[in-house]
């Protein structure tokens, strides 16, 4: 491993991916990732948000190769500690997953096995990277039950997923992710499923997490509030690019692609990422018009349609991402500054 | 757990009395057995004291509940074409008909089972349609003719294997594989498509992302998951499976239960006709009463709830 | 309603049963000789092709000289009247049973429940021995049988779908507007259980004619000198040896019409709701 890379203390770094699933036998191509590039450091967190749709959550499963059916990764690069993703063979990829990167899906109450007990699936990657096996597997996994926060892990090692609430799963399936001690966590919508009050528990876990492994987090989000309260940098995706990537602080204060604009002026006052709240059921505000089809995408900017600055440009022409300020660029061709 | 199995066992035990009741239904409705026991030269007082013995002179109720006391007490009375009792009639048939069914069934479950993984693990190619596509052929060819066929061709033609009878195992393969193709048929498209909506699941998603080895995922989790619907199913088929004996018995000559239930048609063996399919349902539904308690201990969900 | 979603035409159901079908209903009409007439002197000829055949027998003769194609044709309007009776007379029990248990719920869902469970416990063609033996072999016992087999799939299946259309908000409103019960079980539910219906039936009219065949065949059903298939397979049989044709012939019908009815219903299925996919 190593590479420069690694000096600047760059740990992922996502080059001119490319994603799309074919349908319907190769009739129907929807391009659900289209050159996405953005650059990760060790220990920081990034949010992805975006609308349902937006490439969020296959950008993540990108990263993996984990790809749904019909899915193919047409360009580009994932680079990991030097290493491309993209191109690596998938007994040596299989390796790197929940051993170097780790991932928790949207729903705990699903990704668990119903017929296994929590204990043995918290296990199983420390069993298949590290050969564990034994009294020190389960003093280490029960040792993890207790770093996630499960009160009495003895106990719970032995019960499985029907017997516990949301909260207890999504605390299991963090163990799981963090067992074997991962540079890189992604969360993908890590508050949808979860009520209120444990959403916020779980919030500070991530935190608490991170702090003490030092972790990259990658957040996939409909939430502005969760992206202003754990991201270091935010990603703004629209139909499978990248609109607007910015410190957080930046993209709150200073957003400059008309996108961003729309989706903060729904947000009541203007207001410093600090205040705002964490509240999953409070959707992705609305904006007017409809998201663009991914497998009819227009030759121009895809949020044109329903862009109040757009001309004739904006709709016969690809914006390129443009800089404006140190880590903070729009693919615009009207960026605010 | 323990309401589960009460609730269980209270339905297996109204099934039960539904059969006994339905059983003894047909069996006033075959015509009068007083005729079956005196001999033609017996008088009508002779008549009616075998009727007092049998207890027909009282309501219908009365007779049911008589008839029901027999059964429980193991009395399902004669055999007219071999004038024994019929228990002893069926019990020298039974090993016969539990070798070949075992054989079938353990056929189906097998390659059932395996051809079900291999269609759901290579979706839309060439294997799996040539699966799908045998097993809805499988599922519309009557037994018989199966049996008919398989006898032409191997017996007849190649003379590779005898057209009927038992004794080696040469007799058991030609009906044994007659005998499975239907749940084999209906085992591999359950399993197909029970492992292919397992295989899309989320946990499987999961266990992925965690790392772990395909092998493990399918074989250890995906697998288990699917044969949920199987297990449920293999109950079902192994009655199913019973049914088709009475027909492969038939077309083998294999002397089992199924090939005594047609001649017993055809010598008007009314009891044994009765007593048989009485027996075979409440095995079946004992059966399947211990199919549910199966799965009690495959689906810790059902295990605790 | 939902024939617009049809997609492509069903070609291959179609082509297998079309033939089945005009014989089924023209048959006296395309006989090529009396299925009846008795020829001592040509029996067992093999089919036309063969060394010995007779173009005059296209597929032979059986053991009685009588004309194996005119008796396949005359065993189609026999298996199919047969089949299809019974298993409309078993859907109209059925879906009774199905929706009244699946509507008013309570102790008549429970009586009809466990008759429905009694039936499963007994293997089909046990049922129809026993039935045999309460009635004695013939036509009868061959409709009673497939009567009795396969209503209590029509009720299981429709009880399971009356019992979610009853907490449809029309239902409810219909309740609230006065309408009596059978109104709404035959203006609101019954409609909304067509596709179940139609499903069902073509993948049961399959399934009935081959136990049709198979009741036929162990000798309780259509006797001689009737010609229906399972008994062409029956007779056939006893000649495998030199008169490989009878049987052949006789399981290709019917595998090519069972054929037919499975495939036409999986299709009917993906086409009208593949929501029922367990079916």
């Amino acid at each position: 491993m190593g590479g420069t890379s690694t000096k600047d203390g760059v740990l992922l770094e996502v080059r001119d991916l490319e994603m799309s699933i074919f349908a319907d036998g190769g009739n129907r191509i929807v391009r659900a990732v289209n050159g996405l590039s953005f650059t990760l450091r060790r220990g920081r967190t990034m949010g992805i948000i975006g609308e349902s749709g937006s490439g969020k959550s296959m950008t993540s499963l990108s990263i993996l190769r984990l790809l749904p059916r019909g899915a193919r990764i047409l360009g580009g690069q994932v680079l990991f500690d030097g290493r491309d993703l993209v191109s690596l063979a998938e007994r040596d990829l299989r390796r790197m997953r929940g051993r170097h990167i780790a991932m928790i899906l949207q729903d705990p109450m699903v990704s668990l096995d119903p017929l296994y007990r929590v204990g043995d699936q918290v296990a199983e990657p420390l069993r298949t990277h590290q050969g564990m096996g034994g009294d020190a597997l389960r003093a280490r996994v029960i040792e993890l039950l207790g770093a996630v926060g499960i009160p009495a892990p003895e106990s719970r090692f032995n019960q499985y997923p029907h017997q516990m609430s949301g909260g207890m799963l999504q605390r299991i399936v963090g163990a799981a992710a963090i067992s074997c001690g991962p540079e890189l966590l992604i969360a993908d919508e890590p508050t949808t499923a979860l009520d209120p009050t444990v959403q916020a528990q779980y919030l500070d876990l991530l935190e608490e997490l991170q702090q003490r492994t030092g972790l990259a987090l990658i957040v996939i989000t409909h939430d502005l509030g969760v992206a202003a309260r754990l991201c270091d940098d935010v990603i703004v995706m629209y139909a499978g690019r990248a609109a607007e990537k910015a410190p957080v602080r930046t993209l709150f204060e200073r957003p400059a692609h008309p996108y961003t604009q729309a989706l903060l002026s729904t947000l009541p006052g203007r207001r410093a990422p600090d205040d705002i709240k964490v509240d999953a059921h409070k959707r992705l505000p609305t904006i007017e018009g409809q998201p663009p089809d991914l497998a009819a995408l227009p030759p121009g900017c895809p949020f044109a349609p329903r862009c109040p600055r757009a001309d004739a440009k904006c709709r016969t022409e690809m914006p390129p991402e443009v800089s404006l300020a140190t880590d903070h660029s729009a693919a615009c061709w009207y960026p605010t500054t | 757990m323990v309401s589960f199995f009460l609730h269980r066992l209270r339905l297996a035990l109204i099934t039960i009395f539904g059969v006994t009741l339905l059983v003894f239904i047909a069996a006033r409705l075959s015509g009068d057995v007083v005729y079956t026991l005196v001999d033609a030269s017996a008088g009508q007082e002779e008549i009616d004291k075998m009727r007092r013995q049998l207890d027909l002179d009282k309501p219908v109720w009365l007779q049911y509940i008589s008839y029901v006391g027999h059964v429980a007490r193991g009395d399902f009375g004669r055999s007219i074409r071999y004038q024994r009792p019929v228990v002893e009639v069926i019990a020298e048939r039974i090993q016969k008909t539990v070798q070949l069914g075992l054989a079938a069934f353990a056929v189906a479950v097998s390659l059932g089972i395996s051809l079900g993984i291999l269609a759901a693990r290579t979706r839309g190619s060439l294997i799996d349609r040539a699966a799908r596509t045998l097993a809805v052929l499988a599922q519309s060819m009557p037994h018989f003719w199966i049996g008919i066929m398989a006898i032409l061709i191997f017996a007849v033609i190649l003379r590779w294997l005898p057209t009927s009878g038992s004794g080696t195992w040469q007799h058991l393969v030609m009906p044994a594989l007659t005998l499975a193709t239907f749940p084999m048929a209906a085992i591999m498209r359950i399993t197909r498509s029970s492992m292919l909506e397992t295989l899309d699941a989320e946990y499987v998603k999961f266990l992925r992302v965690k790392g772990l080895a395909e092998r493990l995922i399918v074989w250890k989790h995906a697998l288990r998951n699917a044969l949920i619907p199987v297990v449920a199913l293999s109950g079902i088929q192994l009655g199913n499976l019973l049914g088709g004996a009475v027909i492969v018995e038939t077309v083998f000559s294999w002397p089992g239960l199924g090939n005594l239930m047609v001649e017993s048609i055809v010598s008007r063996d009314y009891p044994v006709i009765q007593s048989g399919v009485l027996m075979i349902a409440v095995f079946l539904i004992t059966l399947n009463f211990l199919v549910d308690l199966v799965f009690g201990v495959i689906d810790p969900r059902i295990r605790y709830n | 309603m939902t024939w617009r979603s049809l997609r492509r035409f069903p070609w291959i159901p179609v082509l297998l049963l079309a033939p089945v079908v005009i014989c089924g209903i023209a048959g006296p009409l395309l006989y090529p000789h009396d299925p009846t007439v008795v020829n001592l002197l040509a029996p067992r000829k093999p089919p036309a092709w063969l060394a010995g055949g007779d173009p005059a027998f296209l597929l032979g003769t059986d053991h009685f000289g009588r004309d194996l194609l005119s008796r396949l044709i005359e065993g189609a309007r026999v298996t199919l009247m047969v089949a299809v009776l019974g298993v409309v007379v078993a859907a109209v029990i059925g879906i009774t049973a199905g929706m009244v248990a699946g509507y008013f719920g309570g102790w008549i869902d429970n009586v009809v429940m466990r008759i429905v469970d009694v039936k499963m416990s007994i293997p089909t063609i046990l049922l129809t021995i026993l039935i045999g033996s309460a009635f004695g072999g013939g036509l009868v016992t061959i409709i009673c049988s497939i009567i009795f087999v396969f209503w209590a799939d029509y009720a299981r299946v429709i009880r399971g779908e009356t019992l979610s259309l009853r907490e449809r908000g029309y239902v409810a409103l219909a309740k609230v507007a006065n309408c009596s019960h059978v109104r709404i079980l035959l203006r609101h539910i019954l409609p909304n259980l067509f596709a179940t219906c139609m499903v069902l039936f073509s993948l049961q009219l399959g399934r009935a004619l081959i136990v049709e065949a198979a009741i036929t065949f162990i000798g309780l059903g259509i006797q001689p000198p009737a010609s229906a298939w399972g008994l062409l397979i029956a007779e056939g049989r006893n000649y495998l040896a030199t008169a490989w044709w009878i049987p052949t012939f006789a399981g290709l019908a019917i595998t090519m019409t069972v054929l037919g009815t499975n495939l036409l219903g999986d299709w009917l299925r993906d086409a009208l709701d593949p929501k029922l996919r367990q079916l």
